[in-house]
């Protein structure tokens, strides 16, 4: 379902079409014109459209609506907009909120235009649901930290020119107040990605080794020992996250279509009664995502105050459809889930998304994380244990 | 765009709730749960006094003329307070009548069912089967059968029925030839009874409607059945942060916490469920089918989880019957169950889909 909006906002809908469509087409998608075409997108006034000017955005006056349109739009044509990844979409909240006007103007632009990869130094082997609790270290030598640990989990840490890292610099400060927030380049000799084999087979993640790794003293984001406040800035800029739904979608489509061309006991599985009750929960369940998407998106327009925690709900109910989706997948693949008979046979993927939904509750602090912290900011309900934390 | 309510319909919930804030305070609501007829009829008063008997109707027959939308946001402070009486049955008689009769029935009932001099109900179900597609009774002169699970019966005056060919009808309940039999209601708020015709006078709704009209109340029972849902989770929260054991609140123990969470994450997306077949219905959208089974099916589900892992979690004291909590517990189970269970409702969605 595509919602449709006041007057106003579809004709501003149909202009972002008619731009796409004029400049853009799938025969372009080479680099060079992507980026050319990014640039027109900026130009525009389509994307960063909260990032000012002088740092590569486009400035914009805050509209919900017409994010969401656009975005809809560029997804709708596969054309190249925003660089996805925590570079632009973490660290340069963060450094707009609480960076120099120099860092600004070093990092912004080249992270819009995908000149720098960034890559995230968070959880460390010591350090998972417990992130203030990370021991890698960063000591001042002259001019330069000389970094000394390891990081864990870091996607695109092996094409990334740059990390935005969480490191300890003030050894005896409560943990806490203890954390810096610094940034680094990947291409030094104090640094060692390797890739981190996960359950599926394949890498995505890595662990990243410190071992007098280097970095400039004024490379540092807020001050000494205030990286932890600095990195929950984002915290406060949390709304908007309409469209989560989208990609349980696309999925529950790919199991329907699954369902058909499965049987059970000789028969379409999609006519067995169990499998039908269970499909059209998930479906209830991706409906509400949606329509609750939209609500947001309504009450961010109208100025309404945001409900509080509601990127966990977010997060914690898009992982529990994948995770419904993937048990139920997992009823249809039968004994193809042992072995594919046919080389490439296209059922084999669901076991892939079957342990890729185990991720869904790990990455970006795990399910009961989230569940934490919807008893305590939503419910308000005390923190478990006084003592143990502070 | 109306997927939040507007400025307007909030401005129009607010006087509902103050007035339930004291017309069902605990006291009260405890003596209309015990069975007190003199709190129950003095709880709908008030609601008539705020025009609430009459929102459907037609403001040319003295009524507020609101949206279903309107309607589902009142419906969802209606079962936040666990309100008993003939809501929703009666705001749909109205709607049937307003949509679907002729010019004299509208002449006839709407003008006394807009304040609510009359009180209107509404009976579907024939044994198990609540479908419009089920229902068998013919309109005319001489008609028998029966209609079960009819809710607010013996306070009602005139009953809109569901009748073959999905057709609706009505019958002055101050007639001849019935016979209204009260039965032992789960729901203590909500008691139901069997309507039994032998030769009685069904006039017939002229224009049709009864799916539409179906659809409305599964839609209105959401609604219900989600403020229930927020009501429960709001109450065992406030007493997680309060009850001491071990020498901490328990809504500090991780096993509590999680447990709510997972309760508040599953109301939380619910509501515009209901919301979004309100507008299917008010647009004559043709999503409104699907939408009020989806909203049926997964909100009085959630509905049921809710209730019972709510009691559960007060220990011993959500199980006496001094406690309000089964209160809720009770309409959820009715929620459940009235109008066809959700599994039910999911299968008529597989089949609406194609599947």
């Amino acid at each position: 379902m595509d919602v449709t909006f006041s007057l106003e906002y579809e004709q501003f809908r149909q202009e972002v079409r008619t731009f796409i469509a004029e400049h853009w087409s799938s025969k372009d998608a080479q680099d060079r014109d992507a980026a050319a075409f990014r640039r027109r997108g900026i130009e525009r006034g389509y994307l960063y459209r909260g990032i000012p000017r002088q740092f590569g955005g486009s400035e914009q006056p805050r509209d919900p609506i017409k994010a969401y349109i656009i975005q809809r739009e560029y997804a709708r044509s596969n054309a190249p907009g925003e660089i996805s990844g925590g570079g632009p979409s973490h660290l340069t909240p963060t450094l707009l909120a609480e960076g120099e006007e120099w860092q600004k103007e070093m990092f912004i632009p080249k992270t819009l235009t995908g000149e720098y990869v960034w890559c995230q130094g968070y959880s460390e082997p010591g350090a998972g649901s417990d992130l203030a609790g990370i021991s890698t270290r960063a000591t001042l030598e002259g001019d330069e930290w000389a970094i000394e640990g390891q990081k864990v989990w870091t996607s695109n840490a092996h094409r990334a020119t740059h990390m935005y890292a969480l490191v300890r610099t003030e050894p005896n400060a409560p943990k806490h107040e203890g954390i810096s927030y610094l940034l680094l380049r990947m291409d030094q000799p104090g640094i060692v990605v390797r890739p981190l084999k996960q359950i599926t087979g394949e890498a995505t993640f890595n662990e990243v080794f410190f071992a007098g790794a280097r970095t400039p003293k004024d490379w540092i984001v807020g001050k000494r020992g205030q990286g932890w406040a600095v990195s929950r800035t984002l915290l406060a800029f949390e709304r908007n996250h309409v469209g989560a739904a989208e990609a349980s979608e696309d999925l529950f489509d790919k199991l329907l279509r699954l369902a058909k061309a499965a049987s059970i006991n000789g028969l379409p599985a999609l006519q067995d009664p169990l499998i039908r009750d269970e499909l059209i929960k998930i479906q209830c369940m991706i409906s509400a995502h949606r329509l609750s998407g939209l609500r947001q998106l309504a009450m961010d327009a109208a100025g309404a105050t945001e409900h509080l925690a509601v990127g966990s709900f977010n997060k914690l109910y898009g992982s529990i459809i994948a995770e419904r989706i993937a048990r139920a997948a997992q009823k249809l693949m039968n004994d193809h889930a042992i072995a594919q008979p046919v080389e490439g046979g296209g059922r084999s993927r669901w076991v892939r998304q079957y342990m890729n939904s185990i991720a869904a509750q790990l990455g970006g602090g795990t399910s009961n994380i989230h569940r934490n912290i919807i008893a305590e900011r939503r419910l308000g309900l005390p923190r478990e244990a006084a003592g143990v934390e502070h | 765009m109306k997927f939040h309510p507007s400025e307007d319909q909030l401005a129009l919930v607010d006087p509902v709730e103050r007035y339930l804030r004291s017309a069902c305070d605990m006291p009260r609501l405890r003596r209309a749960f015990e069975g007190d007829d003199a709190i129950r009829a003095d709880i709908w008063i008030g609601l008539c006094e705020l025009g609430l008997a009459g929102v459907m109707v037609p403001q040319s027959h003295g009524g507020l003329e609101l949206s279903l939308f309107d309607v589902v946001l009142i419906t969802e402070r209606l079962g936040w307070w666990a309100t008993p009486g003939p809501w929703p049955w009666h705001v749909l008689a109205t709607m049937a009548i307003a949509e679907y009769g002729s010019t004299a029935q509208k002449s006839e009932w709407l003008p006394r069912l807009a304040t609510g001099e009359i009180v209107g109900v509404c009976a579907f179900a024939e044994g198990d089967r609540w479908d419009p597609e089920t229902w068998t009774l013919h309109s005319g002169d001489g008609v028998s059968g029966s209609k079960d699970y009819v809710p607010a019966l013996h306070h009602a005056d005139v009953c809109v029925l569901g009748l073959a060919e999905g057709r609706l009808g009505l019958v002055d309940l101050n007639g001849p030839g019935l016979e209204l039999e009260p039965w032992a209601s789960t729901d203590l708020t909500r008691p139901v009874g069997q309507l039994r015709l032998s030769q009685a006078k069904v006039d017939p709704l002229p224009f049709g409607g009864g799916t539409e009209i179906f659809d409305a109340a599964l839609t209105l029972l959401a609604a219900d059945a989600h403020g229930g849902c927020q009501r429960m989770l709001e109450d065992i929260v406030e007493y997680s942060k309060m009850r001491v054991q071990f020498g901490r609140p328990i809504g500090s123990f991780q096993a509590v916490k999680h447990t709510l969470a997972d309760l508040a994450l599953s109301i939380e997306p619910n509501a515009t469920l209901a919301w979004h077949a309100a507008r299917a219905f008010d647009e004559r959208s043709g999503e409104l089918r699907a939408a009020a089974a989806t909203a049926k099916a997964h909100v009085t589900d959630t509905f049921a989880d809710v209730a019972r892992t709510a009691t559960e979690s007060y220990g011993g004291i959500g199980y006496t019957w001094a406690h309000p909590a089964h209160i809720w517990l009770r309409r959820s189970i009715f929620d459940y169950a009235c109008l066809g269970p959700p599994s039910h409702h999911r299968a008529r969605l597989a089949d609406m889909l194609g599947w």
